[in-house]
């Protein structure tokens, strides 16, 4: 009986001369004069690859693995909000307004592994009824968006127009959530000027790429 | 998932119609009062009719008021058709 390994011990295993049989990802026999190797693209792109490249992996099955995959999600609220008591337009005459609604909304990452952006988008339109000399302006995040008055000899009912604004450019820790706060405003109320309805939009688009 | 609608009273007595991606999502107004929707739906004509009813409260002033300057002007002498215009009175004249 041969022996091994410089034991006694029977040998129970021999190593092959043949050519290895190689599948899908890998090439060569296994000789010096062909490894046995990966069988890889030619990295086609202007950026380093030892810096910009992804990993592979392998997963408990032994499975190679490649980065995340990317996951996107998205997630609005609308708000109508009506005021029975047709509050009078602040008079405050500055760049920022008095908040007269805050809305919000929770934004989730849907990537339990890496950070995400998140792109927000807000729409709002409020209800003026503008007696004859009534003026008001409303402000979304701060910002006037909307100023409006009456200079004819009627009351002007339920004036409006919609506006939107791109407000939010925000990262998300790995599977967190984050609080969006939307900041409406009023403002420059004169002559009588009332509100009765704020109506609001928030979108948020979300990417973990 | 389909959006979800809920109804909300505020501390200050304004009423809100929710509609979310996530129920939930856009959270509750300090002082809120959740709404079942119909305590909602109810809530929400309620306020509806308010608003209309300051409207025509409005309208009404404008109206009197400017019959008060047509009536005005007539006595003055002014042609009918230029105290309309100038008044702004739309009331059709009797026939």
């Amino acid at each position: 009986m041969s022996k091994c390994c410089g034991s006694n011990r029977p040998c129970t295993h021999v190593i092959s001369r043949s050519p290895l049989a190689t599948g899908c990802g890998l090439t060569g026999g296994g000789s010096a004069t062909s490894p046995l190797t990966a069988a890889v693209s030619a990295w086609p792109y202007p950026c380093d690859l030892d810096t910009h490249a992804g990993g592979v992996y392998c997963d408990t099955a032994g499975v190679l693995r490649s980065e995340p995959r990317p996951v996107y999600d998205y997630a609005q609220s609308s708000v109508n909000e009506v005021f029975p008591d047709n509050p009078v337009v602040p008079t405050t005459a500055n760049s920022d307004g008095t908040t007269v609604a805050l809305r919000t909304l929770d934004i989730t990452n849907p990537d339990p592994c890496r950070e995400a952006v998140v792109l927000i988008e807000v729409e709002v339109d409020v209800d003026f009824v503008l007696p004859p000399g009534g003026r008001a302006a409303y402000f979304i995040a701060r910002d006037e968006m909307y100023r409006v008055q009456n200079t004819g000899g009627s009351t002007m009912y339920d004036v409006h127009t919609q506006n939107t604004k791109v407000t939010g450019n925000r990262t998300i820790p790995p599977g967190g959530t984050i609080t969006f706060s939307l900041d409406i405003g009023m403002g420059w109320g004169a002559g009588g000027a009332t509100y009765n309805r704020v109506q609001s939009f928030v979108r948020a688009m979300i990417f973990a790429l | 998932m389909p959006d979800t609608t809920r109804y909300v009273r505020t501390a200050s007595g304004s009423v809100m119609e929710i509609v979310e991606s996530d129920p939930g999502a856009a959270g509750m107004p300090e002082g809120g009062q959740e709404l079942t929707d119909e305590e909602g739906q109810a809530a929400w004509a309620e306020a509806e009719a308010r608003v209309t009813a300051y409207a025509e409260q409005l309208r009404a002033a404008d109206d009197a008021r400017h019959e008060a300057a047509y009536n005005a002007l007539l006595e003055a002498g002014i042609p009918e058709p230029v105290a309309r215009d100038i008044s702004g009175y739309q009331r059709a004249p009797a026939p």
